[in-house]
């Protein structure tokens, strides 16, 4: 054997340990590619009908949930109107309370006014029971007073017949003197009554005015008193005067001349106390 | 070729025994791919 074909059958050798060695590493640590990749295409079928039912159940998790949110935005809308009506009914019942409130201050007010007139009314009562009772007191006088004037109407009644009995009297004896005066050729009426003056009724008056004769003596004056105060001409006044509150009585006057609501008097006694002048008093009372 | 020789058969030497090692590891490498594509079911990929 030649020394190259030594060599070659040594290369051999060589070479067939390490294909021997090559495919028993390669069998000693292979990994069976084909169970994995069945193994994992199992899975991935799995994890694709896992998918596919995940996706089944995402859709009708979703369209559930579109549902809930057609559903909550058909409750919302809802909702809104009905928050919108409450809205409208709040406000219409913050008005409505409002104008309760403005209704309750306005009958407090009146309930106010109201317990001031009956306190008001019952002062006003008891006023007027006072008053009522005064008034009874009074009527009660009245009536005693009344039945006291009735028996007066009912004794000056009696007295009046009785007077009208004596005036009937008067009358017939009048009568029967003045047929005898006639008989006689008298006429009563110019004579006798002519001469007969009536008394002065009682009255106070002023001195107006002096009139003073040529030796300065007052003659005539005028005095606050006439015709309306019941003088007549004739009826005879005292003057007097007041000095330091003591009555100074000074003389008379008669009258002379009359008017309504003044008269002239001359004067009658002069100066027995003084001399007569204005604002002294007369009278008739003396 | 050389001439038929009527000489005796040579004598097995280290070589031979080398070849024979070389026939036995090849035989070995074999066993194991056959046992390895069994794994696969002899499919080749295509």
């Amino acid at each position: 054997m030649t020394f190259l074909g030594k060599v070659l059958i040594v290369v051999q050798v060589v070479l067939s340990f390490c294909f021997m060695a090559f495919a028993g590493a390669v069998f000693a640590v292979h990994q069976n590619w084909r169970a994995q990749f069945n193994t994992a295409d199992q899975m991935v079928d799995t994890l694709r009908g896992e998918l596919d039912t995940a996706r089944g159940e995402f859709q009708a998790e979703r369209d559930q949930i579109q549902q809930q949110i057609d559903d909550a935005d058909a409750e919302a809308t809802l909702q809104g109107n009905n928050a919108r009506q409450a809205d409208t009914l709040l406000q219409a019942a913050n008005r409505d309370n409002q104008l309760l409130a403005q209704e309750i201050s306005r009958l407090e007010g009146e309930q106010e006014r109201a317990a001031l007139e009956a306190n008001f009314r019952q002062e006003e009562a008891e006023q007027q029971r006072t008053e009522n009772l005064a008034q009874q007191a009074a009527l009660d006088a009245i009536q005693t007073e009344q039945r006291t004037a009735n028996d007066t109407i009912f004794a000056q009644g009696v007295e009046l017949a009785e007077l009208q009995r004596r005036f009937t009297d008067l009358q017939e004896t009048s009568a029967h003197y003045l047929a005898l005066l006639n008989q006689n050729g008298i006429d009563p009426l110019t004579r006798l009554l002519g001469d007969i003056l009536a008394p002065p009724p009682p009255v106070d008056g002023r001195i107006m005015e002096v009139s003073l004769d040529e030796a300065g003596r007052p003659k005539l004056v005028q005095i606050s008193l006439g015709e309306d105060d019941g003088l007549q001409d004739g009826h005879v006044l005292d003057v007097y005067r007041i000095v330091n509150g003591e009555t100074l009585y000074i003389g008379q006057i008669k009258i002379t001349s009359t008017l309504p609501d003044r008269a002239v008097a001359d004067v009658l006694n002069e100066n027995r106390n003084g001399i007569i002048e204005v604002a002294d008093y007369v009278t008739t009372k003396l | 070729m050389s001439p038929q020789s009527y000489e005796s058969d040579p004598q097995p030497d280290v070589y031979t025994g080398l070849l024979f090692v070389s026939v036995a590891a090849l035989i070995t490498g074999c066993v194991f791919l056959i046992l390895e594509l069994n794994n696969y079911g002899w499919a080749m990929p295509s």
